[in-house]
């Protein structure tokens, strides 16, 4: 039942942006500052983003007529509503603000910390209720990734100076590659 | 190219090269195995290390190996707990778990590697024969005949995904459309980037990927919730027997015929492969009653189709840079990553490096039937480790993956995009391989199309009818071959479903 109504918005939302992606090509492709001739220049940039985009729109809109044809719009999801208010549908709703939320404190807070939050939660959202395995989890592991990419493989993650000066006497312990 | 090949043997032969195909082969197995940790997930978040590692020669090998062993881990769960771990593994379902019902899981293990082994083997050394006479064929393609057999391509590929063909085109669409924001190739003006620096060089393919395929899986993970393993998923019962091995021969040299087949046409992959084996098995069988209620041949014929299809699969990546199927396409990032660009003239210029890979694939065959026949009570075991303690690491190694592939932190943004787009498509029961080849060829299509037209000056009718018809001939026939193809596709989908019933 969800998937035919949310597959319907989905192309929906597909439609209406293609539309947009339409209507707007000329702010959103720049033109070439002195026209150049068909030698160098045997397509516009606009050609194939507008042929693609009309494919789309003629895509959605078929299948969207055939879903309405067949009934979908009028239905009315019973199910969907229950959905929203069961706990699946919030465990996912804050594992993505979590997700969103570590990706952008990715570069401010560290890997190591980062990661920490991010695979604590998610242990705690896929239903770890083991305190001793989440902490293990997700302090040994980052912390053992860091050390082998940044100490073996000589890659550098995004870490703040605190946790560099509290690694280090571990780093040094261990032999250089 | 006699040279290029012994001088491929000798770069293949490294110690190195083995540990790390051993490596990327046990790790494959125990992705494939876990219930709910697809091939294309666990090489989406391996890929940025088989770059780490530096040289090709390794890097290459160990996804290979993931791959290999991916398809066959798969066949685990689907034996022991009827829980296919991968979409390849869904016709191994039907008998493996009725032996397991049985008390003969060992059997159905065991037959499921050796089929898989025999046909993944001759499957690579079809690849690596057919190569070099395709290399030397699309060594004569120009921009035109790129550009159709890229078209064609695509569109095999949209009317093969899975579900209605409309959903496939539209992903194609979509997939294709995100290929054009970035620089335009020829002009090099901005397109879609909203005036922003980052996106100038348009959307990198590894943090894509990362987030078309492993974070709709972990978020599929959180709305499920913690699952532990069955009880079931013990390695029990008697061995195989060669005399029961020797009358499944017949059954796997015809799946391996079949999935060799199907490897070689992009879009179509191991799901249907085994498939199209099982139903073969089946149809071919004198006692055709006993499939479903298990079979041996059932199982050999389901596993040999989907592993064979992973050699050829290589022969349109190599020689003409179309991948074959979600995971080609990861592979096809690697290479680009290790600067390696498949295409008509990797053979020539790398031919030394693609030579050594595809005998590392051959040689990895055997790695895996011993790795494959030590590990198989291992992995009956983590069939039951619980998802909770695995997808918090996934989740690591898909945000650690995404950085250390080019420490540009505006891939994270892009990798969280696109988990969005590939939850909302998963939910809405999309199928995002389209879109990822759409990506992919898109802008190729777009670039060979642009030169065509410039080749063909301003008499293009006489251009396409008399200098180039074998690039007319490909497009006119392209939706034909859609047409037809999908028309056959979605009857044998209808059979399938059938036979599975049965």
């Amino acid at each position: 039942m969800i998937p035919r109504q949310t597959d319907i918005r989905f192309t929906g939302i597909v439609f209406i942006l293609a539309v947009l992606a339409l209507l707007f090509s000329s702010q959103l492709i720049v033109d070439p500052p002195i026209p150049l001739t068909t030698d160098l220049l045997a397509m516009s940039p606009r050609v194939f983003p507008f042929l693609i985009l009309l494919g789309m729109v003629l895509v959605a809109l078929i299948f969207l007529l055939c879903e309405a044809r067949l009934g979908a719009f009028k239905t009315i999801n019973s199910m969907e509503k229950d959905y929203r208010t069961s706990r699946n549908f919030w465990r996912q709703i804050v594992f993505l603000i979590i997700t969103i939320t570590c990706a952008l404190l990715l570069n401010r807070l560290g890997f190591i910390t980062t990661m920490f939050l991010l695979m604590t939660s998610t242990s705690v959202l896929v239903g770890n209720r083991s305190l001793v395995q989440i902490l293990c989890i997700s302090i040994l592991v980052p912390v053992s990734f860091y050390i082998v990419v940044t100490h073996v493989l000589r890659t550098a993650l995004p870490e703040v100076d605190v946790v560099q000066r509290i690694l280090m006497p571990v780093t040094q312990l261990l032999p250089s590659f | 190219m006699i040279e290029t090949l012994l001088a491929g043997l000798d770069a293949a032969l490294r110690i190195d090269t083995f540990v790390w195909i051993s490596g990327g082969l046990l790790l494959g197995m125990l992705m494939g195995s876990l219930p709910g940790f697809t091939t294309s997930m666990g090489m989406s978040i391996l890929v940025p290390i088989s770059f780490l590692v530096g040289d090709p020669l390794i890097g290459i090998p160990f996804l290979i190996g993931v791959y290999k062993g991916g398809i066959y881990g798969g066949s685990v769960p689907a034996i022991l707990i009827s829980m296919p771990g991968t979409g390849a593994s869904i016709a191994t379902v039907f008998d493996g778990h009725e032996l397991t019902k049985k008390g003969q899981p060992r059997k159905a293990l065991e037959m499921g590697l050796y089929a898989s082994v025999i046909s993944d083997l001759f499957s690579d050394v079809f690849t690596l024969v057919m190569i070099i006479p395709v290399a030397a064929i699309v060594l004569g393609f120009g921009p035109p005949e790129i550009a159709s057999v890229m078209f064609l391509s695509l569109v095999i590929i949209a009317v093969t995904s899975m579900g209605p063909v409309v959903k496939g085109l539209l992903m194609l669409c979509l997939g294709i459309w995100f290929g054009f924001v970035g620089a335009d190739p020829f002009s090099g003006m901005p397109r879609y980037t909203f005036g922003t620096n980052e996106l100038y060089d348009g959307f990198h393919l590894i943090p894509m990927l990362i987030g078309l395929f492993a974070l709709p899986e972990i978020f599929n993970a959180v709305k499920e919730g913690d699952i532990s393993g069955s009880s079931v998923g013990r390695f029990v019962g008697e061995r195989l027997r060669l005399d029961e091995l020797k009358k499944s021969l017949r059954t796997i040299c015809r799946s391996t015929v079949i999935g060799t087949g199907v490897g070689l046409i992009p879009g179509l992959g191991q799901p249907i492969a085994a498939m199209m084996g099982y139903i073969a098995a089946k149809n071919a069988s004198k006692h055709p009653e006993t499939f479903g209620k298990g079979e041996l041949d059932g199982v050999a014929g389901a596993e040999a189709a989907n592993n064979a299809v992973n050699g050829p699969t290589m022969v349109p990546l190599l020689t003409l840079g179309i991948p074959g199927d979600a995971v080609t396409a990861l592979l096809l990032g690697a290479f680009m990553m290790q600067g390696l660009r498949p295409g008509p003239t990797l053979l020539e210029t790398n031919g030394e490096i693609v030579f050594a890979i595809l005998i590392a694939m051959v040689i990895a065959n055997f790695l895996f039937l011993v790795l494959g026949y030590i590990s198989i009570p291992l992995f009956a075991r983590v069939v039951t480790i619980k998802r909770s303690l695995l997808i918090p690491v996934t989740i690591m190694l898909a945000f650690s993956g995404t950085y250390l592939a080019r420490s540009n932190p505006f891939d994270i943004v892009t990798l969280i995009g696109f988990g969005l787009v590939g939850i909302a498509a998963r939910s809405a029961k999309f199928d995002v391989a389209p879109m990822v080849m759409g990506f992919i060829l898109g802008r190729e299509l777009e670039y060979t199309f642009g030169q065509t037209l410039a080749l063909a000056g301003t008499d293009w009718v006489r251009f396409a009818l008399t200098e180039r018809i074998g690039m007319t001939a490909v497009v006119l026939a392209t939706p034909i071959v859609g047409v037809l193809l999908g028309v056959r596709m979605s009857k044998f989908r209808q059979r399938a479903l059938k036979g599975g019933q049965a």
